[in-house]
């Protein structure tokens, strides 16, 4: 479920109050078909790193576009994929909620993680560098991984990242700032278990 | 003044590697054209996708009430494709099963009298818009076993988002093992309207909860009455030869 909120998203570039696209089926179709086939995978990879399992992204990734669909002739051209992550993050929430799986205090603490770590930076292999990322993504708090995964990974504009969370830019900002900080003290233990276990050159 | 974000300012190498790694995810192949099968864009392609997935998981079933979690996915997707489709469809069942009333044909064809913002961009919702109720036991207990249940057109029609958020309630309560609570949520879903959006994943639902309960007259009864109003449709043809061969191996 998408809850609404009170906050106004404070930008009306892409809010409108009517249809603004009415469209035929086949304008509709093509258009669904185009927010597919360029955004699914981000909306999917945003709904696991808010802290959906693996196994249910993709049904939360359909629900996603199945709002958009619903919502389509109301979205502003241009604006779809700030819709879709919109959408994704509070869906993303919701469903998180309803799984009771807190990514919030991380159980896997970075340094004291299993994982023996990479052998060197220049050899992250891709999939231990995606662990490792998301290592220092759960580090963060719930409201500074949803900007960061905005404006840093999915490279929404802040003023598109706080229209997506409903919040005012400055504190989008902030929150941003906050998560930067943590992001980089996060690579900072991970350079110093890396430097622990000899890999470091 | 524009943002800089990290990757901008030269980050260092370990950084810029885990940064870089986000694009590198992706779903599983084919979960692209599931979606798009789910939004009726693509409709033709994805009823034998979901038919090879049912049947590579029907081996392992071991009851009436699994099989239907099976086919229930199947319906995902056709439900999916009556958003889409919308209004043609649901005026269609309203016509010929003559239970889906005046209700229905408002839903898809009214525009919200007062709209409010979501805050999602580009979005307005009605106001005053019921939640699903917080807990199912505060819910009303009514055994209906007809799919469709008794419309009436001066109930408000729910939107989307709470049907959404009741039939999770339903799938939620099943999951943890708690079929009359998800009974209850689906009653409470169909008391307040007909569902032109997911009446048939909300009535297999109904059918699994049924099954959980000991209920199998109606689950049954319920299954029958679904496999005939849709005869024609994949998801009917696959449950019907499913729940066949899953009798004869109970025999």
């Amino acid at each position: 479920m998408v809850e609404s909120t009170a906050t106004d998203p404070g930008s009306p570039a892409s809010v409108v109050d009517g249809p603004a696209h009415p469209g035929s089926a086949l304008d509709r179709n093509a258009r669904l078909r185009a927010a597919l086939s360029s955004h699914f995978t981000s909306v999917w990879r945003m709904v696991q790193a808010l802290g959906v399992p693996a196994a249910s992204a993709e049904d939360v990734a359909q629900r996603v576009y199945l709002l958009f669909s619903n919502k389509l002739d109301q979205v502003r051209l241009g604006s779809e994929r700030a819709y879709l992550m919109a959408a994704a993050v509070r869906m993303a929430a919701n469903a998180r909620r309803q799984l009771a799986r807190s990514l919030e205090h991380p159980s896997d603490d970075i340094d004291g993680a299993a994982d023996p770590g990479p052998d060197a930076e220049g050899l992250l292999e891709a999939k231990q560098a995606r662990r490792l990322l998301d290592q220092v993504l759960a580090s963060m708090s719930y409201e500074q991984r949803e900007v960061f995964l905005l404006f840093e990974l999915e490279q929404l504009s802040l003023t598109e990242a706080a229209e997506a969370l409903g919040v005012p830019r400055g504190t989008a900002a902030s929150r941003l700032r906050a998560a930067r900080s943590v992001f980089q003290a996060g690579v900072q233990r991970l350079r110093s278990q890396m430097a622990r276990s000899g890999g470091h050159r | 003044m524009k943002a800089r974000r990290l990757l901008d300012e030269s980050p260092d190498p370990l950084s810029a590697a885990l940064l870089r790694s986000w694009a590198e995810r992706a779903p599983e192949p084919g979960a692209i054209t599931r979606a798009a099968s789910v939004l009726g864009v693509s409709a033709a392609a994805m009823a034998p996708a979901a038919a090879l997935g049912a049947t590579a998981t029907a081996a392992t079933v071991s009851s009436h009430a699994s099989l239907l979690v099976i086919g229930k996915w199947f319906i995902v997707g056709l439900a999916g494709g009556a958003v889409v489709l919308g209004s043609a469809e649901a005026t269609r069942r309203a016509m010929s099963t003559g239970k889906q009333t005046e209700a229905v044909s408002a839903q898809v064809s009214a525009p919200p009298a007062k709209p409010s913002r979501s805050g999602l961009p580009g979005v307005v919702v009605p106001v005053s818009e019921p939640e699903p109720a917080s807990s199912a036991g505060s819910l009303p207990v009514r055994r209906e076993t007809d799919l469709a249940g008794a419309a009436s057109a001066t109930r408000a029609v729910p939107s989307i988002r709470w049907e959404i958020a009741a039939l999770d309630r339903a799938r939620q309560a099943l999951s943890a093992h708690d079929p009359a609570a998800a009974l209850r949520s689906l009653d409470h879903l169909e008391h307040k309207g007909p569902s032109a959006n997911f009446d048939q994943e909300a009535a297999l639902l109904r059918i699994e909860a049924l099954g959980a309960l000991g209920r199998h007259t109606e689950a049954s009864t319920l299954t029958q009455k679904y496999l005939d109003r849709y005869p024609d449709g994949p998801g009917s043809a696959r449950m019907r030869a499913l729940i066949k061969s899953q009798t004869a191996h109970q025999r």
